[in-house]
């Protein structure tokens, strides 16, 4: 270490200091300089789509997707018997048409389904496609060592009867309200996969023998998937595009220049403002986006958190008085929420705010700072000479408690960093100190054994976002029924909140028992409405939901219930 | 440079010490020589009064008006406003406050550690060098970001930790991950040193072992401890804001100049401003650190005179 020529310690450091500058304009001028990419094919060529994914999937199997990613790509190579469309409706894919009581494909106990295949199908290596792979893929979903992650009822299925090569019958031995979306994510050729327990090694998740528009022709690791056009597709001359090349690219920088500079056709997940993405698009692409499925929620905890006890009891200090609560959601100015912190989200003030179960749910307890003082001051907590609250005569604090809240939710989401930061500057308005505390996504999303907060009930505020499927009913139960509250016994349980109301379970008791949509619509509108005035939760706003396209691009239809490539078979390129 | 005298080279027990001016005094001397040195004390010196003095802004650091979002830097905001319309020349000051903390405290703590693990390890040897290598080496082959996740899960446990606690943490994780360098560079020094003629003599008169090591040798190695502190304060400063990302240290919205850097990471076309100033801070703090470093190492060892 020891220089012992003269004057050379200066020219190093001299030589040093310029070192770091020019790498600090090396830096910032990488921020700014598209990265290099692929250049498409010339107008001769084949038609050809660039579709930018920001990570890679695992596998092209659905039933093995915990990454959302798989089934943007693996729509492409499924096929479902029958899927939702924009509209939230079902329609029918590789079925001839959907089932129903109407059309005898239902029975009147709906323990009874017929599907029937269009005529003529086959997978793409011209097979054809019969009743037997609907079979195989009951056979080969519900069996446990399957790796398979979708809940889709498969365990309630008796039988599969195959009376003809395009007929299955499905006897289920409960009543499966999801009965439609039982086959959404394709079904699984029997002779080119392999043995069920064997599934999560099958060469097909990777390579699939597809019943959808494309086939996989190569995959680069880490790089990009190429598909090119499944000649046997069901569809006469779709898809119109000949090949479709799923490309890599995580960094937001390198895939907005390569969007801009023409080089892409589809950005998924852009992650931008509607306004900034068109604006740096110069007119070469623009975002399509729609209200998404996404709903960012405050989860009051109801009960004591850090008490060793898991249950609803004893009530949480501050949070268990439903005054407390209200105030909560009377601080709240939800207006500048959705048009200055966070611009570009939709408020709602339910859970239930998209699909056929779309409840108009208005606010209980709109702005207004000056009642949730009023309620403040009602339940107990009087104003300190900090301007904080403490508790005087509340109903489960001690007097002289700090009136402090503490959000929690994860770390790496800006979007939710500023909600919360917004959030503890309203609450401090009306006399409530709020901590932030983000944690690690595995931390707040772990398991009952792994001690997460969410499931111990060891929180005061979770701040997360959250989403209700197509069918929603074994969701909406686990989330708020009084049995679905986490403990020991029931470590999977979701009601978080450890929200107990007995009108609650009832309602949702009554809508698990029928399939008339209009009366589980009510049941769950009441349930709404009932979560709206006891705020066991606080809904603020949906995401959009979306993706960046060229405008050379047409004919795709952006789908909450569906992925990028849901209707990828209709795409065009001018 | 060259008309430094030929004193200054020669080993300070060639010289009768009642003639020349205290040692300190010469360290202190060959210091103000160093230039840049002096300029990077007071540069440092300006970075820690406006932390200190940061209240005297007149905005709050968290004070928020969302609809003066990202604004660039004008006379009524110095730095710009971030994405809450938060004053950035006030939270930047702030964010001193905790970076400048974090950075010297965790140093000083590392290089403790540090330093007394290489002194004991390179002095005495044998089994006590092994033992203490061997762990170590353990802590160099920790896979840093298991850890880092298994402390915040960990420290999940504990309910509402205060910014204090937070921050003594963050003090604490950022020294336990570091302290190694230290140790092992002043280890190497010691099994260099302990065998020279001054350490001998001391011996011969017999002066006790904490008494050689603390007199004897680690002055001799205080050159080289100065330069890996000077490292790991910046290496302190970045790590800190890489912790609140696994859930723990520093949480929003107390700012630190890690902090504000990872946040505007997502501005960094739009609202360039949010990235530069604390950027520039994390800079100059570094970098005068280092040159007082530099200009340290020089003035207590004789043989890197110019």
């Amino acid at each position: 270490m020891k220089l012992n020529l003269p004057n050379t310690t200066h020219r190093r450091r001299i030589a040093i200091t310029f070192i770091l500058l020019v790498m600090a304009a090396l830096i910032m001028a990488a921020c700014g300089a598209p990265s290099a990419a692929p250049a498409t094919g010339d107008a001769s060529a084949p038609s050809q789509v660039v579709v930018i994914i920001p990570e890679e999937p695992a596998s092209l199997n659905q039933y093995h997707a915990v990454a959302a990613i798989v089934r943007q790509v693996a729509d492409a190579v499924s096929a479902p018997l029958a899927a939702p469309n924009a509209q939230g409706e079902f329609v029918p894919v590789l079925a001839a048409e959907l089932p129903t009581v109407a059309n005898g494909g239902v029975s009147e106990d709906y323990l009874t389904v017929t599907w029937k295949l269009r005529p003529d199908l086959k997978w793409s290596d011209g097979e054809p496609i019969t009743s037997d792979d609907i079979k195989f893929t009951w056979e080969a979903v519900s069996n446990p060592a399957s790796g398979n992650v979708l809940s889709l009822g498969f365990e309630k299925i008796a039988s599969i009867e195959t009376p003809d090569e395009l007929t299955a019958v499905i006897t289920y031995s409960e009543l499966n309200q999801a009965y439609l979306q039982q086959f959404m994510y394709g079904i699984l050729p029997r002779h080119a996969t392999g043995a069920p327990e064997e599934m999560l090694q099958w060469a097909w998740n990777r390579n699939p023998v597809s019943g959808g528009p494309y086939v996989v022709t190569e995959w680069n690791a880490g790089e990009s998937i190429v598909m090119d056009r499944n000649p046997y597709y069901y569809l006469e001359g779709q898809p119109y595009i000949d090949r479709v090349i799923f490309t890599i690219v995580p960094d937001p920088g390198a895939q907005m220049a390569m969007m801009a500079q023409g080089e892409a056709h589809v950005q998924l997940w852009p992650g931008e403002v509607k306004e900034v993405y068109d604006a740096q698009m110069n007119g070469m692409a623009a975002l399509q986006e729609i209200p998404g499925q996404w709903n960012m929620t405050l989860f009051f905890n109801l009960s004591r958190p850090f008490d060793d006890d898991p249950g609803a009891e004893p009530p949480h200090p501050i949070l268990g008085d439903l005054r407390v609560r209200q105030a909560i959601a009377h601080a709240i100015d939800y207006e500048t929420i959705v048009t200055a912190v966070n611009p570009g989200v939709i408020e709602t003030a339910t859970p239930f705010a998209y699909g056929w179960y779309q409840c108009d749910q208005e606010r209980k307890y709109p702005y207004d700072p000056e009642a949730a003082k009023a309620l403040l001051e009602e339940a107990g907590w009087v104003e300190g000479p900090d301007g904080i609250r403490v508790a005087q005569g509340a109903a489960y604090a001690e007097d002289g408690t700090r009136l402090r809240v503490q959000l929690n939710g994860y770390t790496n989401f800006q979007q939710l960093v500023k909600l919360e930061e917004a959030l503890a500057e309203m609450f401090k308005a009306v006399g409530i100190e709020t901590t932030i505390q983000n944690d690690d996504f595995s931390i707040i999303f772990g398991s009952f054994d792994d001690g997460a907060p969410r499931q111990l009930g060891n929180f005061d505020i979770l701040v997360y976002d959250t989403s209700l499927p197509m069918e929603p009913h074994a969701s909406i139960a686990n989330t708020y029924m009084s049995t679905a509250i986490p403990t020991a016994d029931n470590p999977a349980g979701g009601n978080a909140s450890r929200w107990v109301n007995a009108r609650a379970d009832e309602l949702i008791r009554a809508a698990g028992a029928t399939v008339d949509l209009d009366a589980r619509r009510a049941a769950y509108c009441e349930l709404s409405d009932l979560i709206a005035t006891e705020l066991p939760r606080l809904n603020l706003y949906l995401f959009t939901e979306g993706y960046g396209a060229s405008n050379r691009l047409s004919g795709y239809e952006v789908n909450m219930w569906g992925s990028l490539s849901w209707d990828i078979q209709n795409w065009r390129l001018d | 440079m060259s008309e430094l005298t030929l004193n200054d080279a020669v080993a300070p027990s060639a010289r009768k010490m009642t003639e020349a001016a205290p040692l300190r005094v010469l360290i202190w001397r060959r210091f103000l020589r160093h230039r840049l040195a002096v300029v990077a004390i007071v540069v440092l010196g300006l970075v820690i009064a406006s932390a200190v003095l940061a209240p005297l802004s007149r905005y709050e650091p968290t004070q928020q008006n969302p609809a003066n979002a990202l604004q660039p830097p004008s006379p009524q905001h110095w730095f710009g406003t971030d994405d809450l319309g938060r004053d950035v020349f006030t939270r930047t000051l702030y964010g001193g406050r905790i970076s400048l903390t974090v950075g010297l405290s965790a140093t000083l703590l590392s290089l403790l550690i540090g330093v007394l693990v290489g002194m004991v390890a390179g002095y005495f040897g044998g089994f006590a060098d092994n033992a203490l290598m061997r762990i170590t080496d353990g802590f160099l082959t920790l896979p840093t970001l298991f850890v880092l996740i298994l402390i915040a899960a960990l420290l999940r446990e504990i309910p509402a930790l205060g910014l204090t606690s937070s921050v003594l943490i963050v003090i604490f994780v950022i020294a336990v991950l570091s302290w190694m360098w230290p140790a092992r560079i002043v280890r190497g020094e010691f099994l260099r040193l302990k065998h020279r003629d001054f350490v001998l003599a001391a011996e011969n008169v017999g002066a006790g072992h904490s008494r050689i090591m603390s007199r004897h040798i680690l002055p001799n190695t205080v050159s080289l401890i100065i330069v890996q502190g000077t490292l790991l304060v910046a290496y302190a400063i970045i790590t800190e804001s890489g912790l609140s990302y696994l859930g723990f240290g520093v949480q929003p919205p107390t700012p630190s100049w890690g902090n504000l850097l990872a946040t505007a990471q997502t501005y960094a076309l739009r609202a360039p401003w949010l990235m530069i100033f604390p950027g520039l801070m994390i800079f100059i703090t570094s970098m005068a650190i280092n040159y007082i470093g530099d200009g340290l190492r020089d003035a207590f060892d004789p043989y890197s005179a110019r």
